[in-house]
């Protein structure tokens, strides 16, 4: 959603430039506007405010404060920021040292050194408020209230601290220099006339921006635009429609069980036919609008006579009601005619909103007679904002996972924005929203009212997207090894992480110091790791990682994300941009738009980015026609600001010469690394390593396996699968003897067992006249010279030889069974069987296997 | 008689007994009960030229681990013929729906290869060595999967297999000799080289007495006195 509109915001001083510097020619100013292109509207941000600044999560921008704006010699619009930390910006463990729940709302003031301070105006969204509070003081909301933060402690990456005096007056007098802007208020403990005054004050003046613009002529079509214009004030309007949802779902839900609590559905009622009444007093031209407000006020009266009001109702006299119901009237029809009284009401609302924490305070004497029109529905939108939000906190209390629902109300409601009547397709929709992942949570199942509704009408089966990739859990325990060799079997498998990799110190402190220096000096970079298969490449690089991630924790090093994809465990080389931007930010996009958004990621200066180590396996299978993924995976370190660091792990150690091209092999670099397969003396040291005390195999044993598997591959992991072998064989073999002890017997066996050709035996266990047609082929070979014979050729020398031997011919058909036989076991190698007779013959094996597993019969 | 003869020569039920495969028998048993009773993964091949016995093989012992309780009510099978499922994109699916996972609505399975690919991997590695079910992967046709692209399919097992994950244990069965030439180093390094050798050198002797056998009615037939008559005619 940010991401679209971003691409079409403009953005352009606001005012002459106020000062200038000849020398580094950059010219300040104090201000600048957001022009919104679709809508033709205009923000206007000065310095001091604060702001929402894109991160690489659009749905997490960060928090900031403007101080400083100027434009330097090469026309860019820069912006010098002070940054506030959200908390989930708080690495995982330093959250703990707060010893509390942090709300949404609460961010840190930033000291933390590292950050880049200067961004670009273009990643600036919008303006914020953000409210100082005094250490002891409570949040004074705790809505989802989205665009209020509050600050109480300041962060600088080791610990909380709260906020010294004059940072706190600093931060007081921003928000005041702001315009007395009506969020400051909810500060001020009381809720005098005063105040309404200057909230009036304040919407007037946005009713003035907006009716500045143009477009006001139709009430759909400026509600609209209205939304659209800005993104705050879409926000704002999305809340209200998601608030309004609630309630009418909710209010279906009553209706549907009249047990619940009659008294609230019977007034609610009455108001209903109060509003209905209403609503066919007043002729409005666009009528289905108003019904989608009718339908969004309906809701809340019932609650607020239900729930919330029962206080106020015991003071207020049965007039008073009658104003309330009155007003109430108002406020739809107020909302229907008027876009820009709508906003206002918005404004009103998030205030009231603000508010709620006092309401119980304050006494029910600022109900005065209505003294205009405007201020009438003002006071309304407080009080429907009110019961809302009260019905809100009534809601979050009864079920924690409000936030789910209303998030998913959220996106429903934007729906309805958009195609208010197309019921059947909302249902659709929000079906489909109802299995995003953020409400995957089980309860949400039940947390929205609507969605048991809504759901049964989705016709299509459709993949639920909240299923957790999970295997049942077992529902006995696994066995624990019961004796020594079942235990070293256990400890000797590949799977069986050791403390430390023995024999790989070397590779492992290269690797280390590489990533450790890049990440001390927040650059990138690119290293190639290179071995045969076992060598311990990924266990290496893992280790590494793991060790890094240690010492961030120990404030040794600045912390840093970590990525790993495998180019086997791609579908396809294009799916690692959606794979690394899933793991970046959580979004889930096409693979060509994950690739653009990680390109302008990595390539834009981006505010508070920690360095990204990025493991690479399986290289080659990366590879593609043109080569663009590997170019962009290595072009990405050597940007500037991308903080990216790539270990490429791959098996063949010259791969960048032989599939890369110039521009990709150049811009990988010349950090290579080759893992040597392991000598004899290694393997000895890492199995004796993984069993460390236990007596289970004899010295000699595990030196054979070594020697053996050092002369083949040097693959650690065959070595080990050899060692399990043998403890099985040992015990079987024990079963009769008692001996818990691997032997050189069962290695040997073992070893026979992995590495030994499987063709003599098939050749010896074969059928006679199998073997028979085996002989004629190397008779017809001996005789034609030539490795390769049709089977008609063989075929007489098949006769020939069992002539010989004094046994019936076979039939030529039976010689075509025996030699596709041959051929499905690939002893044979055979063409095609349509040209029947004159297919062609190989053998698969060398002449001499042939001849040494026949001649023993 | 026809029912029981039909039932057995037809269908590919574990009925009667082996004959000279015990060695292997026990091999692929306790191998299989190592998974499922330890958590242990395993890989291994099974290779026999055709008619030798591998899927009756598989199929006695899966029948005799069914017969221990802790074993039913743990294991998961998926069962993949390198005939139907012709690439990874199929073979996936029907892993899925065979595992039942969550993303299976009404049997069939919905997504993007990719997203399938993921969603599988990210199961099989939410589970541990203790935790988690284990699963008894049996690839018929090995040979056939090992022309898949890239082997992702292979690679991602043995894969698993070879780390600490779910519990996981892959049979192939094929009849081709050359198989482990056919894949690739890296997916051969991962593959734990187990392997069974099914070859049926049966002289003549052997023959007859396997077909005797099989044609023997059993002792639990209805009419006694019918039955002893079939098995004398079936002797001589």
């Amino acid at each position: 959603m940010n991401t679209r509109q971003q691409s079409k915001r403009i953005y352009i001083w606001y005012g002459k430039p106020t000062s200038s510097d000849r020398k580094l020619r950059t010219l300040q100013y104090k201000g600048f506007l957001i022009k919104s292109q679709r809508t033709q509207t205009e923000t206007c941000i000065q310095i001091g405010e604060f702001v929402l600044v894109e991160g690489e999560n659009a749905d997490r921008p960060f928090v900031a404060q403007l101080l400083d704006l100027y434009e330097d010699g090469a026309q860019q619009k820069h912006a010098i920021v002070q940054w506030f930390s959200h908390i989930t910006e708080v690495p995982q463990h330093k959250r703990r040292l707060l010893k509390r729940e942090v709300s949404r709302q609460e961010v840190f003031f930033d000291q933390v050194s590292g950050y880049d301070t200067d961004i670009s105006v273009e990643t600036i969204i919008r303006s914020v408020m953000v409210i100082p509070l005094q250490l002891g003081e409570t949040l004074p909301v705790v809505l989802n209230t989205e665009p209020t933060f509050y600050v109480k402690l300041s962060w600088d990456g080791k610990c909380f601290k709260p906020l010294s005096p004059d940072i706190f007056s600093k931060l007081k007098e921003a928000n005041k220099k702001t315009g007395g802007s009506p969020k400051f208020l909810p500060k001020s403990p009381l809720y005098s006339l005063d105040i309404i005054y200057a909230l009036e004050k304040e919407t007037e003046r946005v009713v003035q921006s907006v009716t500045k613009k143009k477009n006001v002529e139709m009430e759909i079509e400026s509600k609209h635009s209205a939304s659209k214009s800005s993104l705050s004030k879409e926000r704002h309007s999305r809340r209200v429609a998601n608030d309004m949802k609630t309630p009418t779902a909710r209010k279906k839900l009553q209706l549907n069980s009249p047990t619940k609590s009659p008294k609230g559905t019977l007034s609610g009622r009455d108001v209903l036919e109060l509003l209905d009444d209403d609503c066919d007093a007043v002729s409005e031209p666009s009528a289905t609008k108003r019904k989608v407000k009718f339908t969004g006020i309906l809701g809340s009266p019932p609650k607020k006579s239900c729930s919330s009001d029962k206080p106020k109702s015991k003071l207020d006299s049965a007039e008073c009601e009658q104003s309330l119901s009155d007003t109430i009237r108002l406020s739809p029809y107020s909302k229907a005619r008027d876009s820009s009284k709508e906003e206002k009401n918005l404004h009103m609302k998030e205030d009231s909103i603000c508010l709620t924490g006092h309401q119980k305070l304050r006494s029910v004497s600022p109900i005065p007679t209505p003294r205009s029109h405007r201020k009438c529905a003002l006071r309304t939108s407080i009080r429907i904002a009110e019961q809302i939000s009260l019905l809100n906190i009534l809601e979050s209390e009864k079920e924690e996972d409000f936030l789910s629902s209303s998030d998913s109300c959220y996106s429903s409601s934007e729906e309805e924005e958009n195609d208010v009547l197309c019921t059947p397709k909302r249902n659709s929709k929000s079906s489909r929203i109802f299995s995003t992942p953020k409400s995957s949570r089980k309860s949400s199942v039940h947390t929205p009212a609507k969605t048991p509704k809504k759901t049964p009408l989705s016709a299509t089966p459709k993949t639920p997207r909240n299923a957790t990739p999970e295997i049942p859990k077992r529902s006995h325990v696994a066995q624990k090894p019961a004796n020594i060799l079942e235990e070293a079997r256990l400890r000797l498998h590949v799977s069986a992480v050791p403390e430390s990799l023995p024999c790989r110190e070397e590779e492992f402190q290269d690797i280390y110091n590489f990533v450790e220096s890049k990440l001390i000096d927040g650059t990138g970079g690119c290293m190639y790791i290179s071995g045969v298969p076992g060598t311990g490449k990924t266990a290496t690089v893992h280790e590494v990682i793991r060790c890094l991630q240690q010492a961030a924790e120990n404030d040794e090093l600045p912390s840093f994300q970590f990525i790993e994809i495998n180019g086997m465990k791609l579908t396809d080389p294009h799916q690692a941009y959606v794979q690394i931007l899933e793991f970046l930010t959580g979004q889930k996009v096409t693979a060509t738009h994950a690739a653009t958004l990680l390109a302008k990621l990595f390539s834009t200066p981006g505010p508070k980015r920690k360095t990204t180590v990025l493991i690479v396996d399986e290289l080659d299978l990366l590879w593609t026609r043109k080569q663009n993924v590997m170019y962009n995976l290595f072009d990405w370190p050597t940007q500037k600001h991308s903080k990216l660091i790539i270990l490429a792990i791959a098996n063949t150690m010259d791969l960048p010469e032989r599939i890369m091209m110039n521009r990709v092999a150049s811009r990988l670099g010349l950090t290579r690394m080759s893992f040597q397969p392991y000598t004899y003396k290694q393997l000895q040291q890492i199995i004796s390593s993984r069993l460390s005390n236990l007596k289970a195999f004899e010295e000699d044993a595990i030196q054979l396996v070594s020697r053996k598997v050092a002369a083949l591959s040097g693959d650690a992991r065959r070595c080990l699968d050899i060692c399990r072998r043998a403890t099985e064989i040992c015990e079987f073999a024990s079963q009769k003897n008692t001996s818990g002890i691997v032997r050189m017997v069962h290695i040997t066996e073992a070893i026979d067992e992995m590495f030994s050709s499987p063709y003599i035996n098939a050749i010896r266990s074969a059928s006679l006249h199998e073997q028979i047609f085996l002989k004629a082929i190397l008779a017809e070979f001996r005789r034609a010279g030539v490795e390769e014979a049709t089977v008609q050729q063989v075929y007489h020398q098949h006769v020939a030889l069992c002539r010989i031997e004094g046994m019936q011919s076979p039939t030529v058909s039976e010689v075509m069974a025996v030699c596709s036989r041959l051929g499905a076991c690939r002893l044979l190698l055979v063409e095609s069987s349509n040209k029947y007779l004159h297919m062609r013959v190989r053998l698969n094996i060398s002449q001499d296997d042939v001849m040494y597993a026949l001649k023993d019969e | 008689v026809q029912r029981i003869l039909r039932e057995r020569f037809c269908h590919h039920c574990a009925t009667g007994k082996l004959f000279g495969i015990e060695h292997q028998y026990k091999h692929l048993l306790e191998l299989l009960k190592r998974t499922t009773l330890h958590g242990e993964s395993n890989s291994a091949l099974i290779i026999g030229p055709r008619g030798s016995g591998k899927t009756t093989l598989l199929n006695h012992v899966l029948k005799e681990l069914m017969g221990i309780k802790q074993v039913r009510e743990n294991l998961l099978q998926v069962h993949l013929n390198g005939l139907l499922q012709t690439n990874d994109k199929v073979a996936l699916k029907e892993i899925t729906r065979q595992l039942h996972l969550e993303n299976v609505v009404g049997d069939k399975v919905f997504g993007s290869f990719a997203e399938n690919l993921v969603f599988l991997l990210e199961a099989l590695r939410k589970g541990d060595r203790s935790s988690s079910c284990p699963v008894l992967f049996v690839l018929d046709e090995f040979d056939l999967f090992v022309h898949h692209k890239n082997q992702t399919l292979l690679y991602n097992l043995f894969d698993i297999s070879q780390s600490a994950q779910t519990p996981v244990t892959v049979i192939g069965l094929t009849c081709r000799q050359d198989i482990l030439e056919l894949l690739e180093k890296r997916v051969k390094s991962r593959f734990s080289h187990r392997q069974i050798y099914l070859m049926n050198s049966f002289d003549f002797k052997q023959y007859i007495k396997i077909f005797k056998e099989q044609l023997s009615l059993p002792a639990d037939f209805p009419d006694e006195s019918f039955a002893q008559k079939w098995n004398n005619n079936v002797k001589v």
